[in-house]
């Protein structure tokens, strides 16, 4: 607990990172509520057609007269679950490949050059042949963005494990009787950590890009769920007469994006041992 | 000097790289490893000395392939091909610690934690025997606030004190035989005398055969029981550490206690070994060390001249040995 309490002080020390943990929780706060609170958000009123923000259209209104705040607010939520999920799937999937590939040279030539492959795919052209071939969907979406990053993950992986293979305290686990599966999980893992945790935030962002490309390019999540891609794509005509129709989404994308990169830079210092003591 | 049990015993270990017919890295190796005694293996680099110590745990690459004529450990018979084997040896059997403090631990546990993985590693050993266990080790190798230690990082102690840890470790699982990888080569000189003491004062209080592995003489001259020097993959001279510094009977081992300062008394300039270890596709017939030997005769040159030569327990491979003293009167340093 103590351990905890130190590194949430060590984590948020400054202010920008302060800020950067602020608007991450207060968006995972709107992700939870607004769903909850509006739904009005798909409800055309061509008598407000895009109106300027005002008192009751804090964020204006677009094209069909729908509120762009309760549009924004309720696409928090997907593009945070995008985001989230890439990150966890990609570690998951990736830090196996990448430990396996590391640590037993059997299936490292075979697992690298398979995700050489991967790596070919250009994300955008996999998400668009993939919604043309399953459809429409968040799973859809999260699978096509998964699939090129994961070889990130896993080259990253394997690199810190074949270093980490030829250090002495392996050695000194080795001639002690550690098994293998205990080398692996017990000092391979663990040490492994602080690259990990840096690629699954920079992932994060990236996905909450990409989504949002997808969305621009109309091959995004279906269109009876708001994502800030989404409004973009479809104000993006209306953009000299109803700038704020993109303005609000495209900065809300932005301060997420940002606090997650700048919350990954915080946590590589933070669990680096190096870094951690030059702090300290 | 008692006599203690035998706990290791080697003959005529052979390790060989590539294929089993290949030209021997490691030859004839001989040696034996009595409870609670040193023996200490030098030589330069290359010479063998740490593939000979790999080979006991089972760790040599698997491109190598040991045999032996004899390989008992505490009276049983092992067979140096089976890896298997080998293995059950690692941690009660035989133990080790490294060359390199600072990374032989895991960065990212405390020494409590590893120090309790390590010790549970043995079947039926409960979370707080081993925490017990652990702290009464980190006492014996003289850790200050044992108890508060096991919280720290490796990061968190200096050099000497990793290498205490490495040893309370390695003793944790009660090895009967330890070997030490040139423990003292990356410290500084009083703590290398501190852990060299401590490794001394553990041979007696726990019976331990210690398996020292070093290049550097005077460390031999402090800890060592006996000595066996070893040359291009053969060991060139054994014997107890007196018999071999009071009457070096190889050129090598006498080229080694010149090129060293503390072995070198009275010597005004330390005199080094012309030469390198010889590559071994280009190791000569007869005695590996005659091109570098300042005492070679033409016959040390023919097959068979690298025979051992035994005299009581002092083994050596030299013809010229016994005449080595009087040669070295004649030639003036």
């Amino acid at each position: 607990m103590a351990d905890f309490r130190k590194f949430l002080r060590e984590f948020t020390d400054g202010r920008v990172e302060k800020a950067a943990v602020l608007i991450l929780f207060a968006a995972l706060l709107i992700s939870v509520i607004a769903p909850l609170i509006y739904h009005s958000y798909s409800d055309i009123n061509p008598l407000e057609r895009m109106q300027a923000p005002s008192v009751d259209h804090l964020f204006g209104t677009d094209h069909l007269g729908r509120d762009v705040f309760e549009r924004t607010m309720v696409g928090t939520r997907n593009s945070l679950i995008i985001g989230f999920s890439v990150a966890i799937v990609t570690t998951i999937i990736g830090c196996v490949l990448g430990l396996v590939s590391g640590f037993i040279s059997f299936g490292d030539k075979i697992i690298m050059r398979l995700m050489d492959g991967f790596m070919a795919i250009p994300n955008v052209l996999l998400a668009i042949a993939l919604v043309a071939l399953m459809g429409s969907s968040l799973l859809t979406i999260i699978i096509a963005i998964s699939v090129p990053e994961i070889p990130r993950m896993a080259r990253i992986v394997r690199s810190v494990v074949v270093s980490l293979k030829e250090m002495p305290f392996i050695d000194a686990a080795v001639t002690m009787g550690t098994p293998q599966w205990k080398i692996l999980l017990r000092h391979l893992l663990p040490n492994t950590v602080g690259a990990l945790s840096v690629q699954a935030t920079a992932t994060c962002a990236s996905a909450i890009m990409t989504e949002a490309i997808l969305s621009f390019l109309g091959a995004g999540t279906p269109p009876n769920i708001p994502s800030w891609g989404g409004i973009i794509a479809e104000s993006r005509v209306f953009f000299q007469i109803a700038p704020w129709t993109i303005g609000f989404p495209g900065l809300m994308l932005s301060l997420l994006v940002l606090s997650v990169n700048v919350l990954g830079d915080r946590l590589r210092e933070v669990l680096d041992p190096r870094v951690a003591r030059r702090r300290a | 000097m008692t006599v203690n049990r035998k706990i290791l015993e080697v003959k005529g270990l052979n390790i060989r790289f590539g294929s089993p017919t290949a030209a021997p890295t490691v030859e004839d190796l001989s040696f034996d490893l009595r409870a609670g005694e040193t023996l200490c293996l030098v030589g330069e680099s290359g010479s063998g000395k740490s593939i000979s110590a790999l080979s006991l745990l089972g760790l040599l690459p698997e491109s190598a392939h040991a045999t032996a004529d004899r390989f008992t450990f505490d009276g049983v018979d092992i067979d140096p091909k089976d890896r298997q084997a080998l293995k059950k040896l690692r941690g009660q059997g035989v133990a080790m610690i490294f060359q390199d403090p600072m990374s032989s631990l895991n960065p990212a546990f405390t020494i409590g934690y590893q120090m309790v993985e390590a010790i549970r590693l043995a079947p039926n050993v409960s979370k707080r025997e081993a925490v017990e266990k652990a702290i009464h080790y980190l006492e014996l190798v003289r850790i200050a606030d044992a108890g508060k230690r096991m919280n720290g990082y490796p990061h968190q102690l200096s050099g000497g004190m990793r290498q205490r840890v490495m040893i309370a470790m390695a003793l944790s699982r009660n090895p009967k035989v330890l070997i030490a990888d040139e423990p003292t080569t990356a410290l500084d000189v009083t703590i290398q005398a501190q852990i060299l003491a401590l490794i001394d004062d553990i041979k007696t209080k726990l019976g331990t055969a210690v398996l020292f592995i070093t290049h550097d003489l005077g460390v031999v001259a402090e800890t060592a029981d006996r000595v066996a020097v070893m040359y291009a993959g053969r060991m060139v001279e054994a014997g107890d550490v007196t018999e071999v510094f009071d009457d070096p009977r190889h050129a090598y081992t006498v080229g080694l206690m010149r090129a060293s300062p503390r072995t070198a008394v009275g010597q005004r300039r330390l005199n080094d070994i012309p030469g390198s270890v010889p590559e071994l596709r280009d190791r000569p017939s007869g005695c590996t060390f005659s091109p570098r030997c300042a005492f070679a005769i033409p016959s040390c040159q023919i097959p068979g001249a690298e025979k051992t030569i035994q005299d009581g327990t002092h083994l050596s491979r030299c013809i010229r040995g016994a005449d080595l003293a009087k040669l070295l009167g004649e030639t003036h340093v």
